[in-house]
């Protein structure tokens, strides 16, 4: 189970728009919401990273949505040995 | 509610509340759930990253850590975390932890061109003896050295401490932390006599006005700046104030932004200074008690290599300031001299960079003289494009806010100032404006440096695991500081070398010229972290030298290494960090580490098993001693003085400095541990319990000396979250120097600047010591002149843009751990060019293209980045991080430093940009 919150940006003016296309999209949960400033705290569920990052890319994407990112996240139980196959190059 | 669906309620809770919080939003009141869990065993601990040092909880279960939280004990982060703090776990856990010490081996034996191959730890530490041996009878104890952390356990740097100055006899030992807060150490000592914050982060909600200086606390202490952020929201009369060299997170909230040129924040000081003297704002009464004004000189180079026998061609223009500087015309205002003449100025004092004198009020004041709002907004305006009567008014409330009397201030600042070639400089100045109106030392009042690393305070600066250091701020060149710590570790007298050894950035120009030939690096990755990185891996890889790196994951330091050996991580072991606000915490073992890593700890105390008195405490040669009153210039034979103290030579260092009669007392297994493990006691086969032993022995010498911590067992009470020292009578110390908070301030004296380093001063001048006759300040600091002065490289016709580097809030330092963790990697996969777009579009650089960054030392490819949603660079700067190995920017930033604390600047040097 992978949680973890993003924070969306989208206007005053197209707010409850933006909640429901979030709410629309599977996993995501609209937590907090900023009426005077057109912020969203969303909590999405994913199963891996692939996933979370897909969805990040599809929030990003919304008519109603100015800008989207992650701010903290939960990886929990499985502690799957997940790495992120660095490049290293010590001639660059 | 099933146990599973109400654990992933609290995270959602949680990670919702974090979030909000993060990004100056309010969470509602009660947002944070209390969380039961299934079985899983949870105990306190702190986080491994940055300075702030936030609580967090660990949940265990089969040996293996399951979860991290954010505490919602724990004062200083009330329950959040950011998103680094939720990595605690993972960072344990990434594929490739070394396991097995690895040897650089060719035909069947070390050689320095060979592959790694995994060996046993007997063979490890076989050549690494064989290697100390052969340079330690070649060069003598300067031919030695440690490169340690500010992120050391406590007790890791105690014994790394106590190996190599009290068992080898040198002093060549300094940590990362010279990159991170020397200079603010320097000012510390200067200025107060004694090192770290009066201060607290309650000062946070307590002030009304909140000045950022070089520090950006949105990505790099994000958890205080959540508390800020909550203080700006609820509260419609508090003001930030950012000052930066480039628009960052921070700017979003702040009330006023202030983009400044690089360097040009020693002149603003002056002007606020300048403007609290003219408008009558300075605390007569406070200054007159409590203050004295001093100075010193201002030719004092810029803490390169006084030479250019080791710089490439180009290097050579910038490496000969360090002999002369031709002042600009802003110097020779700002120095109150003839700006129409030409000013060359030998620097003659590099040396000698730190000494000062005192000062007259009268001189303190025309000293302020050239710094009026015209000469500083002229000269320090960051952004070209902004008005120049919109940045004067912007300076001119700057300076209202610190002179209003009904206004409470805090000053924070990070590696803005501190990476500075005149870091402690502007440090002192900091203290100079907040000393001048009264506003130090007072709740939600203070100049106050952040620190960067989790211990850089609790360890390299508290155990004084530096080149100049001893425990409890003493140095080794004053005798009766060696005397002392002599006694405590119970050596014969003169077994502690007096001259200071090299700080980590000599140590590197050391191994290129062959002055120090064995290295051991621990907790750090200093070949990707030190400016001017191609000397220095050149030097490693081709030099005669033998390069140990003990660490968790292969980092850059290990492949330039001979030999890596497989350390402990965080919970892995016992372990005590010291943050930011002076509180020492600690944490219990909580899993084994895997394979054959072992503590850092654990690798100290076998290997100095491995060397008797008789090899080490003879008649040795130190260059230089001669001048410090030893016969000879040799550490004199204290074998015989040892003898009569009961040691015999055979006596392994192991013997004398660890498994002491005093620290055998320290019985494992010990209650404190809840059934807990310890493997470095049961690796090493002993009944005495190590962290507790070290850290009790190390916490005597500061007891009573202003340093008070509370025992060890307090620390792991389940009321207690960390303690702020001084710790006196079970109590803790939130503001020091202030009589209604502090135990060491004198009944009745108001306020006491007890610290007692730099207490007896010469009387000057502006032009230098007039009176050498010393007079005592004894409870008194010291307001400092200090004026501005230009950097060493700035930009020109060819290289012609500034070059800042720093961190990005997902990644840790070098990203030896943070790049490990899959969520942190995919936020911010490489380091980004930070480029303005005016400046790209000269350059024909598009969003997302490759371009070369090129200084006179070297040069690397970065990915361009216009987005401005985090940094946002004016014309004529260029802002990289430094945690990505793949875009290797210390190979361009310039080894420059202050020449009073040897700190690095990593803000500053001359660059150019083209397309890939």
């Amino acid at each position: 189970m992978r949680l973890s919150a993003i924070l969306v940006v989208s206007t005053p003016q197209k707010l409850p728009q933006c909640s429901q296309e979030l709410e629309a999209l599977p996993g995501i949960e609209v937590y907090y919401s900023y009426p005077e400033s057109g912020r969203i705290i969303a909590i999405q569920e994913t199963q891996s990273v692939r996933a979370q990052e897909e969805n990040l890319r599809q929030i990003q994407s919304l008519p109603s949505v100015l800008g989207a990112q992650l701010i903290c996240y939960y990886h929990d139980a499985d502690l799957d040995a997940s790495t992120a196959g660095i490049e290293r190059n010590l001639d660059s | 509610m099933s146990p599973r669906s109400t654990r992933r309620e609290f995270i959602k809770a949680s990670l919702a509340a974090a979030a909000a919080s993060t990004v100056g939003l309010p969470v509602p009141a009660g947002a944070l759930p209390v969380f039961q869990e299934e079985g899983w065993s949870w105990d306190k601990g702190v986080c491994r990253f940055c300075g702030v040092g936030c609580g967090i909880r660990i949940a265990t279960k089969d040996g293996r850590v399951k979860a991290v939280q954010g505490d919602p004990d724990n004062p200083v982060n009330r329950g959040l975390l950011c998103v680094k703090g939720y990595a605690n776990a993972e960072i344990l856990y990434g594929e490739d932890r070394l396991t097995r010490p690895l040897l650089r081996i060719k035909d069947g034996k070390f050689d320095k061109q060979g592959d790694f191959f995994p060996v046993s730890w007997e063979q490890a530490f076989d050549e690494m003896e064989r290697q100390f041996r052969r340079v330690y009878g070649e060069l003598g104890p300067t031919g030695v050295g440690i490169m340690g952390s500010g992120q050391y356990t406590v007790q890791e740097g105690y014994a790394a401490v106590k190996l190599l100055k009290a068992g080898w006899r040198s002093n060549n030992i300094d940590p990362n932390a010279r990159h991170c807060m020397a200079s603010a150490v320097a000012a510390f000592m200067q200025v107060f006599g004694i090192d770290e914050p009066s201060g607290n982060y309650d000062d946070i909600e307590l002030t009304d006005t909140m000045v950022l200086w070089g520090a950006n606390m949105a990505e790099m202490h994000p958890m205080l700046w959540a508390r800020i952020t909550d203080k700006r929201l609820a509260t419609p009369d508090y003001r930030i104030i950012n000052l930066t060299t480039f628009g960052n997170r921070c700017s979003d909230l702040a009330d006023v932004e202030i983009l400044f040129k690089p360097n040009t924040d020693l002149a603003i000081w002056n002007y606020i200074a300048r403007e609290i003297v003219k408008t009558g704002a300075v605390d007569r009464d406070f200054v007159d008690k409590f203050c004295v004004f001093a100075t010193g000189p201002y030719d004092i180079g810029f803490g390169m290599r006084p030479t250019d026998d080791f710089a490439g061609a180009a290097e050579r223009d910038t490496q000969s300031r360090e002999r002369e500087v031709v002042l600009t015309r802003e110097e020779a205002i700002a120095q109150g001299k003839d700006p129409g003449a030409s000013h060359r100025v030998p620097q003659d004092n590099t040396n000698s960079a730190g000494k000062h004198w005192l000062l007259s009020y009268e001189q303190f004041e025309k000293a302020l003289e050239p710094y009026t709002l015209d000469f500083v907004a002229e000269l320090s305006k960051g952004d070209s494009e902004e008005p120049i009567d919109a940045y004067q008014e912007k300076l001119k409330q700057l300076a209202d806010v610190y002179a209003d009397r009904a206004r409470k201030v805090v000053s924070f600042w990070t590696m803005g100032f501190n990476q500075h070639t005149r870091g402690t400089w502007v440090n002192e100045q900091a203290y100079m404006v907040h000393l001048l109106t009264g506003k130090q030392a007072k709740p939600g009042s203070g100049a106050f440096s952040l620190t960067g690393q989790p211990s850089a305070c609790g360890t390299a600066r508290e155990v004084g695991t530096f080149a100049h250091r001893l425990p409890a701020d003493m140095v080794v060149d004053n005798p009766s500081h060696r005397e002392r710590s002599e006694t405590v570790w119970k050596l014969p007298a003169k077994t502690l070398n007096p001259k200071v050894g090299s700080d980590v950035t000599k140590m590197m120009r050391d191994l290129e010229d062959g002055s120090i030939k064995w290295v051991w690096m621990q907790v750090t990755n200093l070949f990707q972290s030190t400016a001017n990185a191609n000397h220095w891996i050149k030097a490693a890889r081709e030099m005669d030298n033998f390069i140990v790196v003990s660490d968790v994951y292969p980092t850059l330091s290990g492949k330039v290494a001979d030999l890596i050996l497989p350390s402990a991580i965080i919970f892995e072991k016992w372990g005590a960090y010291g943050n930011s606000e002076r509180r020492t915490q600690m944490w219990r073992e909580q899993v084994a580490p895997p394979g054959e890593a072992r503590s850092d700890l654990w690798q100290m105390m076998e290997f100095s098993k491995r060397f008797r008195l008789q090899d080490v405490w003879g008649r040795r040669p130190v260059p230089g001693l001669r001048e410090e009153g030893f016969e000879g210039g040799f550490l004199p034979d204290v074998l015989e003085q040892a003898k009569a103290m009961g040691y015999s030579p055979e006596d392994s260092l192991y013997a004398v400095l660890f498994a002491t009669p005093g620290n055998l007392r320290h019985k494992w297994p010990d209650p404190v541990a809840r059934g807990r493990e310890n493997h470095t006691a049961i690796h090493a086969g002993i009944d005495w319990f190590p962290e507790k032993a070290l850290f009790e022995e190390y916490a005597s010498f500061g007891r009573g000396h202003g340093h008070d911590l509370a025992d060890f067992d307090t620390y792991y009470r389940d009321d207690v979250r960390g303690l702020r020292w001084p710790v006196v009578d079970g109590k803790e110390t939130p503001w020091r120097f202030n009589e209604d908070y502090d135990p060491y301030a004198r009944r009745g004296s108001g306020f006491d600047f007890y610290g007692p380093a730099g207490k007896s001063l010469a009387q000057g001048d502006l032009g230098g010591i007039t009176n050498p006759e010393p007079v005592s300040l004894e409870g008194k600091a010291k307001i400092f002149f200090r004026p501005y002065a230009a950097p060493p490289e700035i930009p020109d016709s060819e290289y012609n843009l500034w070059l800042s580097t720093g961190r990005v809030l997902e990644h840790w330092h070098s990203g030896s751990m943070t790049r490990r963790v899959a969520e942190l990697h995919a936020a911010v996969p490489t380091a980004l060019l930070y480029i303005h777009a005016e400046d790209a579009k000269q350059r024909n650089l598009a969003e997302n293209d490759l371009a070369w960054i090129e200084s006179r030392r070297g040069k690397i490819q970065a990915r361009v980045t216009l987005r401005g949603d985090r940094n946002r660079v004016p014309r004529g700067l260029v802002f990289v991080p430094w945690f990505d190995e793949g875009v290797f920017i210390n190979k361009v930033t310039l080894d420059a430093t202050c020449p009073i604390s040897k700190q690095t600047d990593f803000k500053k040097c001359a660059v150019k940009v083209y397309k890939a």
